[in-house]
């Protein structure tokens, strides 16, 4: 019972870290960006949601949406004024820049919301309910299927809309994209906005379950960064797959190894990945 | 004489340092088909990247009668000015049906189905592997999704780079055929190829490509019968 308990746990956890890496798989699929600021922008949606909840009183769940606009034309804004300068050039220096803009990000919100621990703490925060002897927590269910959710919205875009037809086609040859009429200024600026848009909701949804501060983007982008690696770039479902995978895997170390070493396995399962599927980690779309 | 469709004057153009084309002229008339041919390294490809304005150029280039060196890409694309690129240039992990659509995704006219049914008539074989990827294709197919895509955007005029490149002669046959079918639909074809036998079967004029410039231009009917573009490109076979 315990272990179907901690399995479960892993799941809903992984779901979010699902959600966590969506939005920079998109971005490295289609701009092969890795963006390193991921984590942090994820980071500033978990501030968004908190403040939208604490001053604005807005149910978080509702106020997830609102940030998601909000980090969608942050996310426009960084793409089309900075990224957009670097998006074809090596990929060294797209990984100095989205670096230097993690730190640029970790520090603004250093200064603009103190190093406190922040949590979004809905008054339903602690309510749970027994399913067959498995106690499921209301918040962490509730993420779990905004992640579904939004992974299966971003499916239905990329793969039924003319836009995320037009995304996936930049993604797969630049070239022919241009030629038939694709903007790849306008189209990169939008997808770096649902990709930041993502990383938003993630934020929201890790404020209502774990602490916000600003320095959790960085291990935040590490491990969306071996998630996009072990679900690939092309699908979102192979993402939360990835994501689900990763939380089982946490769990149960913290069950079997001990609590401290559930940041270890994320980047154990980094190496074991490279080592068996290394053509995942450079390949791009 | 009516106005040409495309008209180009002395066109210069290159990779930034590097020119590439010079006082380039060139014009293709309502209901043509135009051949330019031209050996390896000529520029023919540079042409095309210059008049979809992908690349920057100086000079004339007016297209139905309207300037095209200020309007972006994307412009010059939905004014009508469709190309099949050198190499298809596919969306590999897309299925056929999905290219044929990015072919029409800037089209807000009710359009679309009537061109999907154009492309199917000229391309059965397109029908038949709607749903497959295309980057699985064979070369002729492959080529025929790409001219399909392209149709799916209205062209007015319809520019293809390298039609026959790697192609059996069958199918160039067929294709050579298509275009045909695709002029008697109004639609007048810029093809470049450096098969000149095969530009030659179906164009009404040509122009003879060296080094960035223009070295021959005529009709079709002279260009076959003159002593040094048979020397040059058509050889002994002819
Ligand atoms: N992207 C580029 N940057 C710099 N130079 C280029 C580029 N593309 C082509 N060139 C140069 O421009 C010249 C013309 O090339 P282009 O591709 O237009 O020739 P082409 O006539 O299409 O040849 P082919 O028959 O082989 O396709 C060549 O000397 C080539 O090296
Ligand atoms: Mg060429």
């Amino acid at each position: 019972m315990v272990l179907a308990q901690i399995l479960l746990n892993g799941v809903l956890l992984g779901g979010l870290y699902g959600l966590m890496a969506l939005g920079m798989a998109l971005v490295w699929g289609v701009l092969n960006i890795v963006n390193l600021s991921h984590g942090a922008l994820i980071m500033l949606g978990g501030y968004v949601t908190y403040y939208l909840f604490t001053l604005a009183g807005i149910d978080p769940f509702v106020a997830l949406p609102i940030a998601m606009v909000i980090m969608f034309c942050f996310g426009f804004a960084l793409q089309w004024g900075v990224l957009n300068l670097i998006v074809r050039s090596k990929m060294l220096n797209t990984l100095l820049i989205t670096f230097g803009l993690q730190v640029v990000l970790t520090f603004t919100a250093q200064l603009l919301f103190t190093a406190d621990f922040r949590t979004i703490n809905p008054t339903y925060a602690g309510n749970n309910f027994p399913v067959g002897g498995l106690t499921v927590s209301v918040v962490r269910l509730a993420a779990f299927l905004v992640a579904i959710a939004l992974a299966s919205i971003l499916w239905f875009v990329l793969n039924r809309l003319p836009l995320g037809r037009a995304i996936r086609a930049t993604a797969q040859n630049l070239t022919a994209a241009r030629l038939y009429g694709v903007n790849p200024r306008v189209l990169y600026a939008v997808t770096f906005g649902i990709g930041t848009a993502l990383a938003g909701a993630a934020g929201g949804l890790y404020g209502m379950i774990s602490n916000l501060t600003p320095y959790i983007g960085a291990s935040l982008t590490a491990k969306s960064f071996v998630i996009a690696i072990i679900g690939g770039l092309s699908n979102p479902f192979y993402v939360i797959f990835g994501g689900i995978f990763v939380g089982i895997a946490e769990s149960l170390t913290a069950l079997y190894i001990g609590p401290t070493y559930t940041d270890v396995i994320s980047f154990g399962l980094l190496v074991v990945v490279l080592v068996v599927r290394p053509s995942r980690a450079v390949r791009a779309a | 004489m009516s106005e040409p469709l495309l008209n180009i004057q002395g066109m210069n153009a290159g990779y930034g340092p590097v020119p590439v084309l010079f006082d380039l002229t060139l014009s293709v008339m309502p209901g043509e088909i135009v051949a330019m041919v031209g050996s390896n390294g000529a520029g023919k490809t540079t042409l095309l990247r210059a008049i979809s304005r992908i690349i920057p150029a100086q000079g004339t280039l007016r297209f139905n009668g309207e300037d095209l060196a200020p309007l972006p890409p994307e412009a010059a694309f939905t004014r009508g000015l469709v190309q099949v690129p050198e190499g298809r240039q596919l969306f590999p992990r897309m299925t056929v049906e999905e290219n044929l659509l990015m072919g029409a995704h800037l089209r807000r006219d009710k359009g679309v189905e009537a061109s999907f049914e154009q492309v199917y008539t000229l391309f059965p074989k397109l029908k038949e592997r709607r749903r497959q990827l295309a980057g699985n294709m064979s070369g002729g197919e492959q080529q025929m999704c790409a001219m399909g895509r392209a149709l799916m955007a209205n062209p007015k005029l319809l520019m293809i780079d390298e039609m026959s490149l790697g192609l059996a002669p069958v199918i160039v046959d067929q294709l050579l055929a298509i275009l045909n079918d695709i002029r008697a639909e109004g639609i007048p074809v810029l093809l470049v190829e450096q098969d000149v036998f095969a530009a030659f079967s179906v164009a009404d004029r040509a122009y003879v490509m060296e080094t960035g410039r223009v070295v021959r231009e005529g009709p079709v009917s002279e260009l076959q019968n003159d002593q040094s573009v048979i020397d040059a490109y058509l050889g002994a076979a002819h």
